[in-house]
C-alpha cells in the first residue's frame, strides 16, 4: 500500500530529489528512474496524471519545469496520491516562499526532511500542513541556536 | 556528507560511505550534524546490509524514525519489547513513529508481533490524529491476512470515520475543505477487508456518510469517494445491489460516477471510468446506467491517452455478458494487435531492451491475451465463432502465443467451455474440421504462412498453430464423420492421407513431431484396420531421410531430430501390429 518512490524530476530529465521507500539495488533504481523519467517526459499536457509502468502505477504532477512522481502498487489510490504529492508542495512552497527548481537545488536536504515529516515508510504520516511546518522550524531553530552558541565561542 | 548523499541520488554505488554516516549519527555534536547523519543513514542502509546490526541499537535510543525504515529479520525479536515500550512515550511523534516501526516488524516478521495486537489497538484510540492514523496504517496491513480474526475493530472504525467526517479533528487536518482524506481512506480500506460478511451492514451508513460529505468536495474528495465505490462494492454484494437502485443520489453512490465520466479533465474522466470498473457486474443496472455513460466509454475507448484507453479495456472486460460478447472480444482483439504494434513502432531501443529483460510479470500483451480467451470462453455466441477467434490468434498473433498458450486452448476443447452459446461435444469435432480445412488453405504446409504476410511476421511461423492444428487431428481426426456433410472427405483415411501429405511438405522437425503424434494416436484407433502402405512408406521414407542427411548444427535441434525419430519408431510398431 505505502508509495514506493519519489522522484522530483526536472523537465530537461534531471533528477533533483529521489526517495526510496522500497528496497532495490542501484541497478534496478537507476533503471526505473530513466524508464519512468522517459515515460513522464513524453506525456502531453492534456493527459491524465496516471500512467502504468510494469505492474505498478506512477502518478505524477507539474509545477512549472519540475516534475514530481510517486509510485505506488497497482491496488493504490491514484487520486489520494496525487494529493499527497500536492500537499508536499504546499508545504515545500509554504517553507521556501514560493517554492522554485532553484532552492531545491540549492537545499535539498532540506527538501528530504519536510518529505521525511510527511511521509513514514511511503505512507502519509502527518497530513497537517501546521504540524509538519511546526516540526521543520523547530529543528531548524535549534540548529540556527547551536550554530550560533559556535559562533560565540 | 551531504555531498554523499547528492552522489546516490544521482543514482552512484555509495556504499563506501554508509559507517561514516552512522558515525556522524552517532557522535554528531550539533543537532544539524545529526540530522545529516541520519538522513544518510536511511538512505544507505537497506535491509540486508549488515551495518544494520550495530546501528539498532542506538536508534531505540534515539530515533526510531531509521528504524521504520530499516530492520533485519534476525534483530526483531529482541527489538519487539523496546518499541512497544515506546507506544505509551509522552510525545506524539515517538508513539507515531513506534507504530510505524512495529508494521515494518509485522511485514518483516507477523508472529513475533501478532501476540501485542491488543495493545497496538489501543493507539486506535490515542487522542493525537497522527498516532491515530499510523495505528491505521498498521492494520491496514494486518488485516490483509488475518481479517478474520480482526472483526472487532469495526466499532473502532466506525467511531474513527464519523468522528473524522463530522470533522472533529484539528483544523490542520483539513485538506482543501475535506477532513483528513488520508485518515478516511485509510479506515475504508481496512473496512473493505473485514466487510465480505454479515458485519457489512453496520458499517454502510458510516460509509454513506463519508461519501456524502466527499460528494461535495474537491480534490481529495475525489480519491475518498473512488475509496468508498471500492469499498461499498467490497462488502456483500447484497449491499451493492440495494443501493444501486436507489434514485436518491445521497444513497446511490453509483449516479455520481457519469459526473466523472463524462468530465473533459483528464483525472476526472480517468477517475469515473476506474470508479466503473470496481462496481460489481451484478449491480449493473439501468437505475444509473445512462446512454451518456456508455458514450462516455467509447470515448474513453478511442481516447489519445494510454492511461485512459487501458482503463477502459480492463472495464470492457468487466462488462462481459452474451449479448455483447461479440462486440467486445473483437474490440479487445483489435487492442491485441494494436500492443504488438506500439512495441514494434518503438524502434530499437525499445525492442532491445525488451529483449534485454525477460520479463517475470505478465505484459500488457499477455495480459489482454488472457482476457480476449477467457471472455472467449465463457461468453462466447458458438462454436464456429470461438475457433475462428482462436485461429485468427494463432495465426496471426505472434509471438506472445506461446505453446502453453496453445495447451490452454487445447483443454478448453477437451474439457469444454463454458459458454452457454457453445455445444461442447460439437466443439472439439468441429474444431479438428476446422483444423483440416486450415491445412487445405495453406496447401499443407505450415511454414507457408510467413510467405503470406512477410512483413507482419518476418520471425519463424508460430509453432502454437501447428501445435493446435495437429492436436485437434490426433485426438478428434477419428470423429469427424459424425457431423460432417460430405462424409467421404473426412473420414479416417483422409485424415491420415492429409497428416502423410504434411509429413512431407513441412521438413521443420519440431512440425515433424506434431505431425507423427497425431498419425500415431489415429492409427491407434484405427487399430483393427490396417494402415495404408502408402502412409508408412512415406513415414519410413522420412525417417531414413533424418538419419542420411546431416543433421543440423544446433544442438537444440537435434534434439528434436531425434524426438522425430523416436516417434516414426513408435508410429512403425503401430503400424506393424495392424498387419500382424
Amino acid at each position: 500500500m505505502p508509495i514506493n518512490y519519489v522522484l522530483l524530476v526536472s523537465r530537461q530529465g534531471k533528477t533533483r530529489l529521489a526517495k526510496w521507500f522500497t528496497t532495490l539495488s542501484p541497478k534496478e533504481k537507476s533503471k526505473i528512474v530513466k524508464d519512468v523519467t522517459q515515460l513522464v517526459l513524453a506525456r502531453r499536457t492534456k493527459m491524465c496524471n496516471f500512467l502504468e509502468y510494469k505492474d505498478t502505477k506512477v502518478i505524477y504532477r507539474r509545477y512549472a519545469s519540475l516534475y514530481f512522481i510517486a509510485g505506488v502498487g497497482p491496488q493504490d489510490n491514484e487520486l489520494i496520491t496525487l494529493e499527497i504529492i500536492h500537499r508536499y508542495v504546499e508545504v515545500l512552497d509554504r517553507y521556501f516562499g514560493n517554492v522554485s527548481e532553484l532552492d531545491l537545488i540549492f537545499n535539498f536536504e532540506r527538501a528530504y526532511y519536510m518529505l521525511d515529516e510527511l511521509l513514514i515508510a511511503g505512507e502519509m504520516q502527518e497530513s497537517s500542513k501546521i504540524a509538519v511546518l511546526k516540526a521543520i522550524n523547530d529543528h531548524d531553530a535549534v540548529e540556527m541556536e547551536e550554530a550560533n552558541e559556535e559562533k560565540n565561542k | 556528507m551531504l555531498r554523499l548523499i547528492y552522489g546516490e541520488m544521482m543514482g552512484q554505488d555509495v556504499q563506501f560511505g554508509a559507517i561514516y554516516a552512522l558515525k556522524l549519527a552517532q557522535s554528531g555534536q550539533t543537532v544539524a550534524e545529526k540530522r545529516a547523519g541520519y538522513l544518510a543513514c536511511y538512505l544507505l542502509l537497506q535491509e540486508g546490509n549488515e551495518l544494520n546490526i550495530i546501528s539498532n541499537y542506538h536508534h531505540v535510543v534515539v530515533a526510531l524514525v531509521t528504524l521504520c525504515n530499516m530492520t533485519l529479520p534476525d534483530v526483531i525479536p529482541s527489538m519487539v519489547s523496546h518499541v512497544l515500550a515506546a507506544l505509551s512515550h509522552t510525545h506524539e511523534s515517538v508513539r507515531k513513529r513506534a507504530l510505524v516501526a512495529l508494521k515494518n516488524f509485522y511485514t518483516l516478521d507477523t508472529d513475533l508481533v501478532f501476540p501485542y495486537l491488543d495493545r497496538i489497538k489501543d493507539s486506535l484510540y490515542d487522542p493525537e490524529p497522527s498516532v491515530m492514523s499510523a495505528a491505521l496504517g498498521f492494520f491496514a496491513i494486518a488485516v490483509k491476512d488475518h481479517a478474520g480474526e480482526m472483526k472487532e475493530l469495526v466499532p473502532a472504525l466506525i467511531r474513527i470515520l464519523q468522528q473524522v467526517v463530522d470533522g472533529k479533528l484539528p483544523k490542520g487536518y483539513l485538506y482543501h475543505g475535506m477532513a483528513a482524506p488520508w485518515i478516511q481512506i485509510r479506515c475504508l480500506m481496512i473496512m473493505a477487508q473485514l466487510g465480505h460478511d454479515d458485519l457489512s451492514a453496520a458499517m454502510t451508513p458510516v460509509v454513506l456518510r463519508a461519501f456524502q460529505k466527499a460528494s461535495q468536495g474537491v480534490d481529495a474528495a475525489f480519491g475518498v469517494l473512488f475509496e468508498v465505490l471500492r469499498t461499498l462494492n467490497s462488502f456483500h454484494p447484497s449491499i451493492i445491489l440495494e443501493l444501486c437502485q436507489s434514485k436518491d443520489a445521497a444513497r446511490n453512490p453509483l449516479l455520481t460516477i457519469p459526473r466523472f465520466a463524462t468530465s473533459t479533465n483528464p483525472n476526472l474522466k480517468y477517475l469515473g471510468i476506474s470508479m466503473l470498473c470496481q462496481v460489481n457486474p451484478d449491480a449493473w443496472s439501468d437505475a444509473w446506467w445512462t446512454e451518456d455513460l456508455l458514450k462516455a466509454v467509447v470515448e474513453a475507448l478511442e481516447s489519445r491517452d494510454a492511461a485512459i484507453q487501458k482503463r477502459a479495456l480492463d472495464l470492457l472486460y468487466r462488462m462481459l455478458t452474451m449479448e455483447n460478447a461479440q462486440n467486445i472480444i473483437e474490440r479487445l482483439v483489435f487492442a491485441y494487435f494494436q500492443e504488438q504494434d506500439d512495441v514494434q513502432g518503438s524502434g530499437g531501443v525499445g525492442s532491445q531492451q525488451q529483449q534485454q529483460m525477460p520479463s517475470s510479470f505478465p505484459s500488457r500483451k499477455e495480459k489482454i491475451l488472457g482476457q480476449i480467451l477467457d471472455a472467449a470462453e465463457r461468453f462466447g455466441p458458438s462454436e464456429e465463432w470461438y475457433l475462428s477467434l482462436i485461429f485468427d490468434l494463432l495465426v496471426r498473433g505472434g509471438s506472445t502465443i506461446t505453446l502453453q498458450t496453445t495447451e490452454k486452448i487445447m483443454s478448453v476443447i477437451e474439457q469444454g467451455a463454458r459458454s452457454l452459446g457453445y455445444d461442447n461435444s460439437r466443439l472439439p469435432i468441429l474444431a479438428a474440421q476446422q483444423s483440416m480445412k486450415f491445412l487445405v488453405q495453406q496447401d499443407f504446409s505450415l511454414s507457408s504462412t510467413s510467405h503470406n504476410h512477410p512483413m507482419t511476421s518476418p520471425r519463424q511461423p508460430a509453432p502454437a498453430v501447428a501445435y493446435f492444428v495437429f492436436w485437434t487431428l490426433g485426438e478428434y481426426g477419428d470423429k469427424m464423420t459424425a457431423i460432417a456433410e460430405e462424409n467421404d472427405e473426412y473420414d479416417l483415411s483422409a485424415v491420415l492421407e492429409v497428416l502423410a501429405r504434411c509429413l512431407l511438405v513441412n521438413q521443420d522437425p519440431l512440425i515433424q513431431s506434431f505431425v507423427l503424434s497425431a498419425l500415431t494416436k489415429l492409427s491407434i484407433k484405427a487399430l483393427p484396420n490396417p494402415i495404408p502402405v502408402s502412409i508408412t512408406t512415406v513415414v519410413r521414407q522420412q525417417c531414413q531421410n533424418r538419419t542420411t542427411t546431416a543433421p543440423p548444427a544446433a544442438a537444440a535441434s537435434l534434439l528434436t531430430v531425434i524426438d522425430v525419430q523416436q516417434r516414426a519408431a513408435e508410429f512403425l510398431m503401430v503400424a506393424d501390429l495392424a498387419i500382424s
